[in-house]
């Protein structure tokens, strides 16, 4: 039961971190207002929290061999996260505090569903899944609601 | 023979090549048999020697190729004459004469798809090209040696009139 | 692995034969499409360009996928010999692909969608000659495709992962750097195909999240026309998705060429450590070559522009030095038994260098200025296309045909089919190829001249070519009748 507890520590104090990277910003500074490309990246590191509580979460978990049923969230959750990164939602959540928490909140989640499920599919595929979530929403800000430097529109 | 036909003429030869290379190996199959433990230990002393023949080769190309890329330096930015191009479905806007000897920067760019600025000489061979895209303008140097017509074509697939799109200049 | 029970073999035969024959079905229909444009651009027959366009943006999307489907199905029954995968995934990943293939097909035919299949934005929005629904439709459609490969890429994975202790084991990474201490731990390295199966994995996860990314923002861009895009961004992930999905199709079929030919020659083909390092080489290759599509854009950095040019010298290294200079060996004085199916797969290595060298002086930056969008790039591709994968594939369904029916092809057909696939294929893809380096542009449903000319004579060559396939699927009915019958 103390190995349970001193095993359950680090991915609590991984799940306040996670939880206060998301949710502290719009909270604590809600008049803060970032351009399209930072808040990505903003997003992406929010998410990038969530994804390594999901691997912890997973590496306690039991079983081995394929696990079918546990893809669906993996293809689905980083979908469900592209669009909630729709740049044209931004300006109206970063007014609403509490709804920027929680889409910052959702966007975590994904992302241990996203790692969590790749683990529990199949052992090392978690790892694949965190980083292709990753790559898709760091991409994102080079150029989902960017424009270039110096384009008229 | 000009640069594109030499291209071209590299390549059949080097096709050829394979082709028998490969067709030759294939014919000594029907021959006299060799275990494979006999085959390997040659086989992969050829390989070494052709693995340091492609690196050689691959080496030679690079330092052939990389001093003559079409980008613009910095100097000739500043220096050289622009002149600007504007391409959009499906026509290209850009000075009807050009003068000759003078190194010339096209600017150009878009006003809705991406564009390719293909440029065509007096005897109708491709001799540069550029990208047109939206947003943004790609600098393209050139310095015409030869009088006469150009003509330019898209060269990238831009809509139905991509085929129709075309432009000419003269140069004198 | 424990060898296949008669349950297994039965579990793997269908996951292959299904990717297999819907792939070619999916080929079949794509090349009639193929040669339609080629006989509008030679003037035989007359189409509109918005119908041009529209069966040109099928053709590639097609083709691609075609191909893929094969080369998916083939490795995963390969792969199945080595550790069990569940074929309920299979299933799933061929239902989404499928589903992706029906909803582009329905956005040409009646949609007459025609933006290319690389929907290079903001094309697909501006000046468009077709209905709004049909943009969205087959932006799902690709969207589908990829995350039926994304589901295939993720099992296969899985599976390299597991079967050969983590990624580290899967790359035979012990084996090529600490090759004493892996001997003694009695331990086998992957087979040659695990290595495909890892950079088909791999690779395709990137590509996939490329194709994702650009997917969702293309079809956010498409419910919201304000939506924002960097066109040069969109630019470069379309290529990297395209680029990289394209090449992986061969490096999948390989594996046919690995398993297949060893076993007309009684040889073996075994994992080495130049092997290990070659695909090494392939996996970082193939990822970082592609911005040898984007050499004409002088927006992009400078820097990328020079990784373009070596990353794509250095991919041809792996299958020149390592895996066709390695099937070629195999071959050397050998007791070589000729079939349709050995033939296939040592022509389509041939195949595979010729349109090599032909991209391979393309990917040279000043070449490229006078060849880039020319017809020599559809030279180079079709000729990977047809006269390498396609000939990978029907190796290995030959080859698999002659096992069970126990029979073979006579020389009279062996002839006719190979006069048919390479003297009409050369002829065809010369058709590319000189008319790319007389300026001729791709992508022209009017060509100026020559290309009218040279298309009249790779329409001569395209209806030979069609003609070999056609004896060749005649004598494959032949062949599966024979093995029903025995069978019976």
């Amino acid at each position: 039961m103390i190995a349970r507890r001193e095993r359950a520590w680090p991915i609590v104090l991984l799940a306040g971190v996670t939880l206060a990277v998301a949710m502290a910003p719009p909270i604590l500074e809600p008049a803060v207002r970032l351009d399209v490309r930072d808040h990505h990246i903003a997003h992406a590191i929010v998410m990038a929290f969530g994804a390594a509580l999901g691997l912890a979460l997973a590496a306690s978990a039991p079983g081995s061999g394929e696990r079918p049923a546990w893809l669906v969230p993996v293809i689905v959750a980083p979908l469900l996260a592209m669009a909630l990164m729709n740049p044209a939602s931004y300006e109206f959540i970063e007014l609403r505090p509490v709804l920027h928490a929680t889409d910052h909140l959702a966007l975590a989640a994904l992302a241990v569903l996203t790692s969590y499920g790749g683990q529990r599919y199949q052992r090392g595929v978690g790892w694949a899944a965190a980083v292709f979530l990753e790559l898709m929403a760091l991409g994102a800000a080079f150029g989902f609601g960017v424009a270039p430097p110096g384009a008229a529109r | 023979m000009d640069f594109n036909q030499a291209v071209l003429t590299v390549f059949i030869v080097g096709a050829a090549l394979i082709v028998a290379a490969m067709a030759a190996v294939a014919l000594t199959s029907g021959g006299a048999p060799q275990p494979q433990s006999e085959v390997q230990p040659r086989g992969y002393a050829l390989r070494r020697r052709w693995f340091w023949a492609l690196a050689a080769a691959t080496v030679l190309a690079l330092i052939i190729s990389l001093p003559h890329l079409p980008y613009p330096s910095a100097s000739a930015m500043a220096a050289d004459m622009h002149v600007t191009v504007t391409a959009q479905q499906y026509g290209f806007t850009l000075p009807a004469e050009l003068p000759r000897g003078r190194p010339i920067i096209f600017d150009v760019t878009s006003r809705d798809v991406n564009h390719g600025f293909g440029i065509y000489g007096p005897d109708g061979r491709l001799i540069g090209q550029v990208q047109a895209m939206p947003d943004y303008v790609n600098h393209l140097p050139f310095t015409f040696t030869v009088p006469g017509h150009y003509t330019i074509r898209c060269l990238e697939y831009c809509g139905v009139g991509h085929a129709y799109m075309q432009a000419s200049f003269e140069v004198k | 692995m424990n060898a296949l029970t008669l349950e297994e073999r039965g579990i793997s035969s269908r996951v292959m034969w299904l990717y297999l024959g819907t792939g070619l079905a999916v080929f079949a229909l794509m090349a009639v499409l193929g040669l339609t444009m080629r006989m509008a651009q030679a003037t035989w027959i007359s189409l509109d360009p918005t119908m041009f366009y529209a069966i040109m943006t099928l053709h590639g999307a097609g083709m691609i996928t075609s191909m893929a489907l094969c080369g998916m199905g083939g490795l995963w029954s390969l792969m199945y010999r080595e550790h069990r995968m569940r074929p309920s995934v299979a299933y799933w990943a061929y239902g989404l692909v499928v589903a992706g293939v029906v909803a582009v097909l329905l956005s040409v035919f009646p949609g007459k969608f025609g933006a290319g299949w690389t929907f290079l934005y903001p094309l697909p929005f501006i000046g468009a000659t077709w209905p709004s629904w049909a943009t969205g439709l087959f932006l799902i459609g690709i969207a589908l495709v990829t995350a039926g490969w994304i589901v295939w890429c993720i099992q296969m994975f899985g599976c390299v992962v597991s079967a050969y202790g983590g990624l580290r084991g899967a790359l035979a990474w012990d084996l090529v750097f600490h090759p004493k201490e892996f001997a003694a731990s009695g331990r086998e390295a992957p087979p040659p195909q695990a290595f495909a199966a890892l950079v088909a994995s791999v690779d395709g996860l990137l590509a996939g999240a490329a194709g994702m990314l650009i997917g969702v923002a293309l079809i956010v861009r498409w419910l919201s026309p304000s939506t924002v895009l960097d066109p040069l961004w969109a630019k470069n992930l379309t290529f990297f998705f395209g680029h990289t999905f394209a090449n992986l199709t061969i490096y999948m079929a390989i594996a046919f060429v690995y398993v297949g030919l060893p076993r007309y020659v009684d040889r073996e083909w075994h994992t080495s450590q130049v092997l290990a390092v070659a695909w090494w080489g392939t996996l970082l290759f193939v990822a970082t070559a592609y911005f040898h599509h984007l050499y004409m854009d002088f927006v992009q950095p400078r820097s990328v522009q020079y990784v373009g040019e070596v990353a794509s010298y250095l991919a041809a290294f792996p299958p020149a030095i390592v895996t066709v200079f390695g099937g070629v060996l195999l071959v050397y004085r050998s007791r070589m038994r000729w079939t349709l199916g050995s033939l296939f797969m040592y022509a389509g290595m041939a195949g595979w260098i010729v349109g090599g060298f032909g991209a391979v002086l393309d990917a040279t930056i000043p070449i490229n200025s006078i060849l880039h969008n020319t017809l020599w790039v559809p030279a180079h591709f079709h000729t990977y296309l047809l006269e390498g994968v396609l000939l990978f594939v029907l190796g290995w369904v030959f080859h698999n045909l002659e096992e069970r029916s126990g029979a073979a092809t006579s020389a009279l057909v062996r002839w006719i089919a190979g006069l048919g696939i390479f003297g009409g294929g050369a002829i065809f893809l010369l058709g590319f190829y000189v008319g790319g380096a007389d300026g001729v542009p791709r992508r022209y449903a009017m060509q100026p001249p020559p290309g009218p000319e040279i298309s009249a004579w790779a329409s001569t060559g395209a209806i030979i070519l069609l003609a070999g396939l056609v004896v060749v699927l005649v004598e494959g009915i032949r062949l599966a009748r024979k093995r029903a019958a025995s069978a019976a």
